[in-house]
């Protein structure tokens, strides 16, 4: 259980993070969603007191960082894989974490191996790619076996393999009961891991809750419908006053009203329907709706280069389903997924 | 605070750059006492056992500035590496970093200095002992001296630990280390002699503490221990500014 209680760091003028509060839950993967240059990484900071905020709490089940003997024992983060001295080597980077949270040098052994370093755990760190780094700082997150565990974009950098292998361990420590956010600025990454999202931009409190609630408050729902009598039954909506658009493949975007009441009506008039099935935006579509207005950047025109392509398409509204439906959580107690390329 | 220390000397140990300065510094501290004590002529300037005991330590006292640099890179290395963010997500509480740093660091300087001082002054008396220019080790300067080089190098350390914690850039704390005491102080010093203010000059910090391991008696500067109290109280400044920024900074 994390709690962040009006969070606020600012960078001379600049509001980083305004008043944020949220709360994690354990026993479910947390996205910490937000474009760039949301402040999400600040935030992560000033939860493990890096960062000074100006003003604002950040409690581990009850307690801050520092009122923790030992840290480590309590919260991982792997905040950078970068963060490590190139001419000391993997074992030895785990073994000075370990001492200063008084944890068994045996403990840094478990965690390379389940990490798949153990071959490497004696050669410099400065000759790793970037994966073997990201394997790295995940050890070094897990090295107090904390029931707390926060991973700033995880994924970045990773091979399709690597994410997916970060992934399932996420939700393997979650199976576990553990508390698990992880902030990403891609959604692909988050779509399929997280079971409740804290969304911000622009340094504040965008929505936090479950991912289908979060898709449910953003977008709106509607009825797609495909008759052979599509002409009619649109004339019909009309006529009633209900917003209905065609889709490319000829099929009707009904808004306003649930598939029951399109039956019905259909029905009643005798229109034959082929298709007739209730619609939910996508995550995409819930995000971008909710960090509209909230990206630091937008991407202008290059100059000189006349018209621009058409920006990114919008997002399909096809059909899709919920997020929340895909297979999840491994079973408690699961082995764990093998790392990519563990030998 | 014992596991605190114990993961700063498992730090300074697992990087090549502290293993090689400190090769380094046993090679110069070293070398410079053999060839004076070898090569000195028997009717030097260095009869007095005072004088011929200082001569022994040039090297001890050169390797001063890579004890600086050694002690400025660890901390400022871990701003270099941002292992700092590592270091104090698993230790929050950061003055208990810096604490455990200037502990590891003065012990492993003390610990090498009086190594460096035992075989400096062991060599170099049984070289003056084979040419029959017998070195005698009874009289309190030379003891002084001895002691003093201990201590000012465990000293200057913990300066330079609290400069690098000021400034967080490798490149500046070094520079800092190096340019303090070896050119800004002399340099200023010349200026306050110019301007006939010669006797302000002993309130250089550096130069005050270097007189605790100095045969030579300049009455212009402080005497030998208060000048060393006074920068013992100068690099405890140093380091009290350091800690307040520290833990007030950003990581």
């Amino acid at each position: 259980m994390i709690e962040v209680r009006g969070l606020t760091k600012r960078f001379g003028a600049k509001v980083a993070v305004n008043d944020l509060t949220f709360s994690v839950q354990p026993g479910r993967v947390t996205g910490f969603l937000g474009p760039n240059g949301a402040g999400k990484s600040t935030s992560l900071r000033c939860m493990l007191q890096l960062d000074r905020p100006e003003a604002g709490t950040c409690t581990f089940a009850g307690k801050r960082l520092d009122e923790y003997p030992q840290p480590l024992r309590e919260v991982g983060a792997l905040l950078d894989a970068k963060y490590v001295h190139p001419t000391r080597s993997s074992r030895n980077h785990l073994r000075y974490l370990a001492a200063s949270n008084h944890l068994p040098v045996s403990r840094v052994d478990e965690c390379l191996a389940m990490v798949g370093l153990t071959e490497v755990a004696k050669s410099r760190v400065g000759g790793f790619s970037l994966g073997m780094h990201q394997r790295l700082g995940l050890a070094a997150a897990l090295l107090g076996d904390p029931q707390i565990v926060l991973f700033d974009e995880p994924a970045n950098g990773l091979d399709p393999e690597g994410i997916i292998w970060i992934r399932n361990f996420m939700r393997y420590l979650a199976g576990q009961g553990r508390t698990v956010l992880v902030s990403s600025h891609q959604l692909g990454e988050i779509a399929n891991t997280a079971d409740a999202l804290v969304v911000i931009g622009r340094g504040e409190l965008i929505s936090q809750g479950t991912v289908s609630e979060f898709v449910n408050r953003m977008t709106a729902a509607w009825v797609r419908v495909r008759s052979p009598q599509a002409a009619r039954l649109a004339g019909m909506l009309t006529e009633a006053r209900v917003s209905v658009a065609s889709e490319a493949d000829g099929a009707l975007r009904v808004d306003g009203h649930d598939a029951a009441w399109v039956g019905e009506l259909a029905g009643r008039n005798g229109i034959v329907l082929h298709e007739l099935s209730p619609q939910q935006g996508s995550l995409e579509e819930a995000f971008l709706e909710a960090t509209k207005g909230a990206t630091e950047y937008h991407a202008g025109e290059p100059a000189g280069l006349g018209a621009m392509p058409p920006g990114p398409a919008p997002p399909s509204p096809s059909p899709s389903p919920s997020p929340s439906a895909n297979a999840r959580q491994p079973a408690p107690g699961a082995p764990l997924p093998p790392p990519p390329g563990a030998r | 605070m014992l596991d605190a220390v114990r993961a700063e000397w498992i730090k300074f140990r697992t990087v090549r750059s502290s293993v090689v300065l400190a090769f380094v510094i046993v090679l110069i501290s070293v070398a410079p006492a053999i060839l004076v004590a070898s090569l000195s002529g028997t009717r030097s300037a260095i009869d007095a056992p005072a004088n011929r005991v200082e001569t022994l330590l040039i090297g001890v006292n050169l390797s001063n500035l890579l004890v600086g640099v050694l002690a400025v890179l660890v901390i400022t290395q871990e701003y270099r590496f941002s292992t700092i963010r590592t270091t104090l997500a698993a230790t929050p509480k950061r003055l208990r970093v810096l604490k455990a740093k200037a502990i590891t660091l003065a012990s492993i300087c003390a610990v090498a200095c009086i190594a460096l001082l035992v075989v400096s002054v062991g060599v170099g008396a049984l070289i003056f002992k084979l040419r029959d220019l017998p070195l005698t080790l009874s009289d309190a300067t030379t003891w002084r001296i001895i002691g003093g080089t201990l201590l000012h190098m465990v000293t200057f350390a913990l300066a330079c630990l609290g400069l690098g914690t000021i400034v967080r850039s490798s490149a500046g704390g070094i520079v800092l280390a190096l340019v303090w005491p070896i050119v800004a102080e002399p340099t200023t010093l010349a200026i306050l002699n110019a301007l006939k203010h010669g006797s302000w000059g002993k309130w250089l910090p550096f130069l005050a503490g270097g007189q605790l391991a100095s045969a030579s008696r300049d009455t212009d500067f402080l005497r030998p221990w208060p000048g060393y109290i006074w920068f013992a109280a100068f690099s405890a400044a140093l380091l009290v500014l350091g800690a307040w920024l520290l833990n007030r900074r950003d990581a």
